[in-house]
């Protein structure tokens, strides 16, 4: 009987426990709130944070010649500054939205003849008693001056800071004052480099500070503090001590945030943003904790792109936000604004799991967001700048590759995966987490033919497209057929043997360092060590050997020199035999036939990289469906509007569709002509209309320049030419072989050991990572 | 009646015992649910996860595949070469770790000077953080370290490559002893000094020597210290990953190469098939291991009192 009662209490207990463990974390809230009905009714009302559209009600608004410059927010009134450009004058406007009465004053301020305003402050003296502009005068002599203006715009006097200045040149080599702020003990406070000048009214200097390393930037506590955020192992927030002349540092728990987002409150709680450009989070000085108000994605912004936030309380903000993609720029600000979560429309979450945040995928998201009703896209990143301990960067970042993986595998994390970062694609492929995606973008009509097929072919592994990327480059290796062959693409042996066989006074790569030989050589040509088939390797061999002694006869370091020739010069002078090359407009293929102009070459690639060693890389992310997601749909749907995206991408990179490349193509070999007064094409001595330049060019430290010219179908066939054939790197993570042949290499380059030490050791640890996957 | 009368009195006697022991059970119960939970919860729960994992493909698709990684990672290069190097390890540290500190227990029970000097710098290993000592073990052992240039004044021309060659191994050791010597010795000598005096001053009386004194009584009256230290010090030995990791890194040469090793980069390629398999084949090896301990413990500990 006691022991049929002991095994039944066992086997209750077996039981019930994970019945308990998993109660316990879904409905303990559930409980405590039946407890109190108060806290139910309470906790039942959740908030979200919205965004709304801030109307300054003025015409002029983003329009052509008007540029806002600068903002600020004093008591519900927000202040921004805008220069007018005339047709032969600009003028400054110092416009004030109050917020209460929605209504704007704006006062006109014209500049003194060769004169600009560069900064601009507000006296926060009752109600915006008055501003604060600093003018350069560039006359014979270049003059500074502070211009104190009443609240209508009157000037009220002048102080001159060519003293200052003259003393900021002498100690830095230049002059500049990059903020300006007026406190609110009536001091004005000027901000260059790494010091903080204190001026009274008078001109009177009543503090000079030194910060460590660099200001960043200054501002205005809601009390009229004035506090310094600088960089000093992160960055740092910092109140400005007049009488000690120090910085009094004040500590909330971050070493990262966006100094645009900073408000310190009267209490020193600090609202900041993160310089990832995701969340907002409140620290509040009483309790020492710190709580996130919201993620920028969930209010259709992309976090990167906010200039300045201006916290008025709990409930209202204001945000300055620029939208800047290929096609458009725009500043624009707007109100967030907090509402009960049962005002906004509820949507299908789908979450994006990144490793660290990215501009671009919040771009895509932002878009896509906008556009659907039905599902709303959160990201979700692993390795959070704002908390990360750089003293202990690879723990944290082991961390967080840990915590990425386990959320993929337990399929919590991710319905969208965005590829490249953290896990290793193929770590994800041959765990089958991610989704082949050939079938959801032929359900979308974007079969194969509809992209470059080159680029699509290039990605898929094993009939299967696992991830997709937008736009794409090539790389490649422009070098001297003398040197090289006329081949393009080669093996490791063949570029040891060009590159040790180089003539007398010529260097194969400019900056060519014995680390970066080796990395260029294998980075894709390190296969050429390893048998796939059975996992073994070959890094004891002659052919490894005469690498590292290739790689030990460059220097180990380069000695930058600015005033020595250009890399165009000295390929012209025969003192170079190649240069790297990333081609992501067709421009840069003409930038290289002008630097190798009279020369035989030919883009020979990277060596064991295979077919003809041109690389295709993906610029910006590639995106990935993951195969536990529920909502595959839409991640696909998430996918393909990536492709059409309207990015800051656009232009410097390819697009993978083809009938975008052909636009692309088109538009960038339309022939201008110049023209006459009359509008009429201008003729050369031939009579035939003079094709216009594009008007952008580059140019070199000695002189050395190009101006670019409109593409032309040599151009297309160029790009074609190293496209077919170019191959896309594996997604196998390579970077541990090569950290060890790094690692090991180094001894052999110092001379600590012998190249057989040294190639013994690679093999052996290799060998032994091989054979784990065996 | 009177007899009835008397059994009913046994009866409630009975039942109040009966009573008072569910008592006492159900107050033992309570005491002991939070470690039982704690167990359950963090050790066996897990272990079924890690039995599930270890017969299915991979831990996405979760197709069942029999011991197909049994049977897969028991053809591993890697794995083999782990588990040869542990074992290597565990058959080299472990009796130096049992013995040591039971030398150095008994040598510290004589009355020589600085004897609490002594025994405080032994168990100070223990309060150095594990990140702490390896930094003073690679200054110490690396190709430019010190011990090469001990060697170099002492006229030793070719330096040694300690963390990259067979050598390896027994920097290892040393640096095992270092840590666990001090922990294992304090077990030795409580032990020691719960053997019954009277029955060392018996022994003395009757003309036994040292050694017998030593073999027959005090080694006898220690078999479940020397077993529960022995089987410290081999999970110890098992657990070295921790100091080569930081030594070495997760990619090391074949000669320190240990199971954990393996079992860290598996699961770093999301190889939790491979991971769980290897674990639960390790804790079979322990299972077999520990019992045999037991076993013996049982057949030369079976007379001692206590």
């Amino acid at each position: 009987m006691k022991k049929k009662t002991l095994a039944m209490a066992l086997l209750s207990a077996v039981l019930l426990v994970p019945v308990f463990l998993f109660a316990g974390c879904s409905s303990g809230g559930a409980e405590n709130a039946e407890s109190n009905p108060e806290t139910e009714e309470e906790s039942a009302v959740s908030y979200v944070y919205v965004l709304e559209d801030l109307d300054w009600g003025l015409q002029e608004e983003n329009s052509d010649n008007v540029y806002y410059s600068s903002y600020g927010c004093f008591e519900h009134q927000i202040l921004r500054t805008c220069t007018v450009y005339d047709e032969d004058s600009e003028c400054v406007q110092i416009q004030v939205l109050n917020l209460d009465s929605d209504s704007v004053k704006t006062i006109e301020y014209k500049p003194a003849e060769s004169s600009y305003i560069s900064n601009v402050a507000v006296i926060p003296e009752g109600d915006l008693a008055g501003f604060v502009l600093l003018e350069t005068c560039y006359d014979e002599e270049t003059h500074y001056n502070v211009k104190i203006l009443d609240e209508n715009g009157a000037a009220v006097s002048q102080l001159s800071l060519d003293d200052l200045m003259s003393w900021l040149e002498e100690k830095n080599g230049y002059a500049y004052i990059s903020e300006m702020v007026f406190g609110a003990d009536g001091y004005l406070y000027l901000g260059s480099e790494s010091d903080i000048i204190v001026m009274d009214t008078q001109g009177g200097q009543v503090a000079q500070i030194e910060v460590p390393n660099w200001l960043n930037s200054l501002g205005l506590s809601q009390d009229g503090r004035v506090f310094a955020t600088y960089y000093d192992s992160g960055y740092q927030l910092a109140f400005i001590d007049l009488e000690t002349e120090t910085l009094e540092r004040l500590d909330f728990g971050v070493t990262s945030f966006s100094s645009g987002t900073i408000n310190v409150l009267e209490d020193n709680s600090v609202v900041y943003g993160d310089s990832s450009g995701l969340n907002m989070y409140r620290y509040d000085a009483q309790t020492g904790e710190t709580e996130t108000l919201f993620d920028w994605v969930s209010l259709d912004v992309v976090g990167y792109n906010v200039d300045a936030v201006y916290y008025l309380d709990e409930e209202n903000m204001v945000v300055q936000v620029y939208d800047y993609t290929a096609s458009s720029y725009n500043e624009t600000m707007a109100k967030v604004v907090r509402r009960e979560s049962s005002e906004v429309t509820e949507k299908t979450i789908l979450t994006l799991a990144l490793f660290s945040s990215d501009s671009y995928t919040q771009e895509y998201v932002v878009a896509f967001n906008k556009s659907n009703d039905q599902y709303r896209i959160e990201m979700k990143t692993y390795l959070d700048y704002a908390t990360i301990d750089y003293n202990d960067y690879m723990t944290y970042y082991e961390d967080a590759v840990t915590r990425m993986q386990n959320d993929l595998v337990s399929g919590e994390g991710a319905d969208i995966i965005m590829t490249g970062y953290g896990v290793s694609t193929g770590t994800l492929i041959d765990n089958d987490l991610l989704e082949d995606l050939i079938p959801y973008l032929d359900e979308r009509g974007y079969t194969r033919d509809r992209f470059v097929t080159q680029v699509y072919d290039a990605l898929m592994e094993e009939g299967k497209l696992y991830y997709l990327p937008s736009t794409f480059m090539l790389n490649t290796v422009y070098a001297l057929t003398d040197v090289v062959g006329t081949e393009p693409g080669w093996s490791l042996a063949e570029a040891a043997e060009a590159i040790q066989n180089l003539p007398e006074g010529m260097q194969w790569m400019q900056y060519e360092t014995r680390s970066s030989i080796l990395s260029e050589i294998l980075t894709y040509g390190y296969s050429s060590f390893i048998n796939e088939e059975d996992n073994t390797c070959s890094f004891d061999s002659e052919e490894f050997k005469a690498l590292l002694e290739l790689a030990a006869s460059f220097p180990e370091e380069y000695e930058y020199d600015m005033e020595g020739a250009s890399e165009p010069t000295m390929i012209q002078n025969g003192q170079l035999a190649a240069s790297e090359v990333y081609i992501y407009d067709l421009e840069e293929l003409q930038l290289y036939r002008a630097i190798f102009e009279g020369k035989d070459y030919i883009a020979v690639g990277y060596p064991g990289l295979g077919g003809n060693g041109t690389l295709i890389s993906y610029v910006g992310s590639t995106y990935a469906i993951s195969s536990k997601s529920e909502y595959k749909d839409a991640a696909a749907d998430f996918i393909v509007s990536t492709l059409t995206a309207d990015t800051t991408w656009g232009g410097l990179s390819f697009s993978i569709l083809q009938e975008e490349l052909d636009q692309y193509f088109e538009e960038e070999t339309a022939v201008e002509y110049l023209l006459d007064e009359n509008g009429d094409p201008l003729l050369d001595e031939n009579g035939e209309a003079i094709i216009g330049g594009t008007g952008s060019g580059i140019g070199y430290q000695d002189g050395w320049e190009y101006w670019y010219e409109p593409c032309t179908e040599q151009d297309i066939e160029e790009f074609y030419e190293l496209l077919n054939g170019a191959v896309a790197a594996s997604p196998v993570d390579n970077s541990e072989i090569l950290a060890i042949i790094e690692e090991e290499a180094a001894s052999f380059f110092s001379g600590q050991k012998s190249v057989d030490d040294v190639v013994a050791l690679i093999q052996n640890r290799v060998s032994l990572y091989l054979s784990e996957n065996s | 009646m009177k007899v009835i009368h008397k059994k009913n009195t046994i009866t409630s006697s009975k039942q109040k015992l009966g009573r008072q022991k569910r008592k006492v059970k159900r107050l033992s119960a309570a005491f002991i649910a939070p470690s039982f939970l704690g167990v359950l919860a963090f050790f066996f729960l897990p272990f079924l996860v890690v039995i599930v994992y270890s017969v299915v493909d991979n831990p996405v698709s979760m197709n069942f595949v029999g011991l197909d990684n049994f049977a897969r990672i028991l053809k591993n290069a890697a794995f083999l070469r782990a588990v040869r190097n542990t074992l290597h390890f565990s058959v080299i540290a472990v009796p130096l770790a049992v013995g040591l500190s039971l030398l150095l227990a008994l040598v510290l029970q004589w009355k020589i000077p600085l004897r609490s000097q002594f025994r405080t710098f032994f168990l100070s290993p223990m309060m150095v953080p594990v990140a702490s000592v390896v930094l003073v073990w690679q200054v110490l052992f690396d190709y430019n370290g010190a011990v090469n240039q001990w060697l170099a004044f002492l006229g030793v021309e070719n330096k040694v490559d300690w963390l990259k060659s067979s050598q390896g191994i027994f920097v290892i050791v040393i640096l095992f002893l270092w840590k666990n010597l001090g922990y294992n010795m304090i077990l030795f000598m409580a032990a020691l000094s719960n053997i019954p005096r009277d029955l060392i001053e018996v022994a003395v009386l009757e003309k036994a020597s040292q050694f017998q004194i030593f073999w027959h009584i005090k080694l006898r009256y220690m078999t479940s210290t020397l077993l529960f230290v022995t089987i410290m010090s081999l999970i110890n030995s098992f657990k070295v990953f921790r100091e080569v990791y930081l030594l070495t890194g997760d990619n090391p040469t074949d000669w320190i190469y240990m199971l954990q090793h393996y079992m860290n980069n598996m699961f770093r390629k999301l190889n939790y098939q491979n991971l769980s398999a290897a674990a639960i084949l390790m804790s079979l090896f322990m299972i077999v291991v520990i019992g045999i301990l037991f076993l013996i413990e049982n057949y030369f500990g079976k007379d001692v009192e206590g």
